[in-house]
């Protein structure tokens, strides 16, 4: 603790307004107040000596951020299209009278269509096509029986068992090809609910315009839109899974939120242990050995998670059964705006399954031969959209819980391979949540324990650039310094040329600075701003550049840093500085 | 044949564009006032073309990223376009807009403020207040620093905001606050002390406060 500030000092250091805080701090050193001065501006008694310089800085980053996040919007547009949106022209007093009539004749118009009843459409039927094949020992049988073939079902029926099939007046199918137990919950002109509470169905729906079919399979909504899939429930380990054979469907459930799933895609979802699969569709010969590449995502402990966008990359190494062309959504869209689906779909692929999940250890060793290596030109990945809070917390799996479904005959034809509504037999084993998500939550120091763990080369190869960088953040600021540089380095090693790499070269840069290392962190500097002259941080890794050169005593680089500062921020936070050190050299005569 | 815009004045006769459906409008910031009071049909998409941007950045930097951020700029032009009339020197319009725009804000503040209690009764989900390509750094001093901003006056604040955030002058401040230069000093005096004690209870504020003197006095 220093002494009390001078009454005295205080007002000459408050008259100095807003010069650099250089000065201060050298006034401040001669009189042994470090300190106290430091106390005191943290307590705000200084603030206006201290507080310029920083204060700035900070507004910086708080704009810089804030600009990002208007780039990213389309407010403006929004507001200028209600804006602007032509405005009605005045309409003369007896326009009142008329309009008030033709607007009684349009509600009347429309009362009529509304309520009367649709003449084209009538409320679909369903009948019983096929009967049980094999009794669902487990099933519940007090609920309901099998139903005699041929037979209309009213809607509530619950049929039990494999192979119990309906047909719908539209030609829509629905069959169970596992032990299942379903029901049609309700029939409606433009199509029909039906309830899944076990087993796996196959559903069969045909296109038509206005189709609202539902599929409910424990908490899982399913959307069809004219399509053929298999979908299944297991309520034992609360596991949910569907295979789109054809068309497109939207799924709601906890875990995913809500997600637009394309033709040749399957999806698995655990409830329990907060996490989905989604893969490339299948055929049978093609499932055994299961090496073919697959998304696994996880929520993270907030139960946010992540939908991958596309079909994962390398479906060559499944062969060619495995649906390696997506065909086209067909004509059964009818009008449904999927945008702010499909917007969601960016997602972080992982290439291969971990080592120990049964599918990869199981896998033919050709396929482990063709898996490629990451490399440093790879692609980068998506970053992950935040998706809704899922709203299950289930009990653990039992163990060994999972149904085991024999072999049967899809509705539309063609065999199928049963579903395993067991994702978290296939999903990671690894529970802990990735450095990267603990460096978004703030947990810098895990965040670099994790990454420490998991060992770099592999938080390297399965991280995006931006989640490397935040990783890499999250090191230098809890002061791992060591590990930042590395984090950094991998940055700029794997995704050269993108702009987290020279992001990462600022922030070695700023390690540089802070370690003392003038020459290294001007280098890092100048890197940053020969890469990004144009950068968010170009104005601060100019004025670094420049301090760092007369740090060195490098007059000729400090006066040119100058110059180029001046030039490019004429009325930057460092302008002056840059203008006193332009004026020195001018006046040494350099 | 070459190209000319369409809104030359002295374009020569062209073929009719049967598309065109406004008519642009073209001239200074007197010019556009004018055009304005004057009810000229290209004027309010002109106005808002040149100061959207601009309007939107001044309401994001008082406001943070706030999900009222579109009906506030709604309102701002909304205004804009309701008092043209008022606007005595054309030349001033950019400042004009601002003030209208720190007026709305303002006024969103204070409500905002009044209707704090309900809080207790509907604990919805604070929206993310920040860019997604921010850095961890900066979102986490946005965060801090609005978190602070909301806890001063709006008096306070918005001086505050317009001076660090969105680096405007002194002077500036006080067109567009309708206040006294000497009133806006006093005002981001007292702000700043007051963020600097606020910013003491935040690591992540006192991280950047004292790195920006570290790094000034190096």
């Amino acid at each position: 603790m220093g002494r009390p500030v001078d009454p005295d000092l205080q007002r000459k250091l408050r008259a100095l307004g807003e010069r650099v805080d250089a000065d201060h701090r050298v006034a401040l050193d001669q009189n042994d107040l470090g300190e106290a001065w430091l106390e005191r501006a943290r307590a705000g008694a200084l603030a206006t000596v201290k507080g310029p310089e920083a204060l700035h800085q900070l507004g910086q980053a708080v704009a810089r951020s804030n600009d990002n996040a208007l780039s990213l919007s389309n407010s403006l547009q929004d507001v200028r299209g209600r804006l602007l949106r032509p405005s009605r022209h005045r309409d003369p007093p007896w326009a009142w009278l008329l309009g008030g009539t033709g607007a009684l004749a349009a509600a009347a118009a429309l009362a009529f269509v509304v309520l009367a009843p649709p003449a084209a459409r009538s409320p679909l039927t369903v009948a019983v096509v096929a009967q049980t094949t094999t009794g669902g020992a487990d099933l519940d049988r007090s609920v309901a029986s099998a139903q005699p073939r041929g037979s209309q079902v009213a809607a509530g029926g619950w049929l039990l068992g494999v192979g119990p099939a309906v047909r719908f007046s539209d030609g829509s199918t629905a069959r169970a090809t596992t032990a299942a137990r379903y029901r049609v919950a309700a029939l409606r002109a433009s199509g029909a609910d039906i309830e899944l509470t076990k087993g796996q169905i196959a559903v069969n729906v045909v296109p038509r315009a206005g189709n609202q079919w539902r599929i409910h399979a424990g908490p899982f909504v399913v959307h069809v839109l004219g399509t053929a899939f298999d979908v299944s429930w297991d309520p034992s380990n609360r596991g949910f899974a569907l295979a789109l054979r054809r068309g497109r469907v939207r799924i709601e459930g906890p875990v995913i939120g809500s997600h637009v799933l394309n033709a040749g895609q399957q999806i698995s979802v655990s409830t329990v242990d907060q996490k989905f699969v989604l893969e490339a569709l299948q055929a049978p010969a093609a499932r055994v050995g299961s090496a073919h590449p697959q998304i696994v995502a996880h929520a993270d402990k907030t139960g946010l998670a992540a939908l991958p966008p596309t079909r994962p990359r390398g479906d060559q190494t499944v062969g060619r059964a495995t649906a390696a062309k997506l065909p086209k959504v067909d004509g059964a869209d009818h009008g449904v705006d999927h945008s702010a689906d499909d917007d969601r779909l960016g997602a972080k692929p992982i290439d291969e399954a971990p080592p120990n999940t049964p599918s990869a250890a199981t896998a033919p060793s050709r396929h482990r031969q063709t898996r490629r290596r990451p490399t440093a030109g790879r692609p980068t990945h998506t970053k992950a959209p935040r998706m809704p809070r899922a709203a299950v917390t289930a009990p653990t799996i039992p163990t060994g819980a999972a149904t085991a479904p024999t072999t049967p005959t899809v509705a539309g034809g063609g065999e199928a391979a049963p579903l395993t509504p067991t994702p978290s037999v296939r999903a990671t084993p690894e529970t802990a949540p990735p450095p990267w998500r603990l460096a978004e939550q703030g947990k810098w120091h895990a965040a670099v324990d994790a990454a420490e763990r998991m060992g770099w080369s592999r938080v390297a190869a399965t991280a995006t650039a931006q989640e490397l960088l935040l990783v890499a953040d999250a090191a230098r600021l809890s002061h791992a310094t060591t590990a930042a540089t590395k984090a950094y380095e991998l940055v700029r090693g794997r995704h050269p040329g993108t702009g987290a790499a020279a992001q990462a070269a600022f922030s070695l840069g700023r390690l540089r600075f802070r370690q003392g290392r003038w020459s290294d962190a001007a280098r890092w500097f100048e890197r940053y701003v020969a890469e990004r002259p144009q950068g968010s941080l170009a104005e601060q890794a100019r004025g670094r550049a420049m301090a760092c050169r007369a740090k060195l005593g490098d007059d000729v680089a400090a006066c040119g840093a100058a110059v180029a500062y001046i030039a490019h921020h004429p009325k930057g936070p460092r302008a002056s500085l840059a203008l006193k050190t332009r004026l020195r050299c001018h006046a040494e005569g350099r | 044949m070459s190209h000319r815009p369409p809104n030359q004045a002295n374009s020569a006769p062209e073929a009719p564009r049967r598309n065109l459906h406004r008519l642009g409008f073209v001239g200074d910031d007197a010019a556009l006032a004018d055009a304005l009071k004057g009810g000229h049909p290209g004027a309010p998409a002109e106005l808002f073309d040149r100061y959207g941007n601009h309007i939107q950045r001044v309401l994001v930097n008082v406001m943070g990223v706030d999900q009222e951020l579109p009906d506030l700029l709604q309102e701002t032009f909304a205004r804009a376009f309701k008092n043209a009339g008022q606007l005595e020197d054309g030349a001033r319009l950019k400042a004009w807009l601002t003030r209208i725009a720190v007026f709305t804000a303002r006024g969103c503040i204070r409500s905002r403020g009044r209707r704090r209690w309900l809080r207790y009764f509907s604990p919805e989900a604070m929206p993310e207040s920040t860019a997604p390509t921010a850095s961890t750094e900066d979102r986490a001093a946005v965060r801090a620093t609005y978190a602070a901003l909301d806890a001063m006056s709006p008096d306070l604040r918005v001086p505050f905001a317009l001076r660090y955030i969105q680096g405007m002058e002194l002077k500036e401040i006080a067109a567009a606050c309708d206040v006294s230069l000497a009133t806006i000093k006093r005002h981001l005096a007292k702000a700043d002390k007051r963020f600097v004690v606020l910013a003491s209870n935040d690591p992540t504020l006192q991280h950047w406060l004292e790195g920006g003197s570290r790094w000034a006095g190096q």
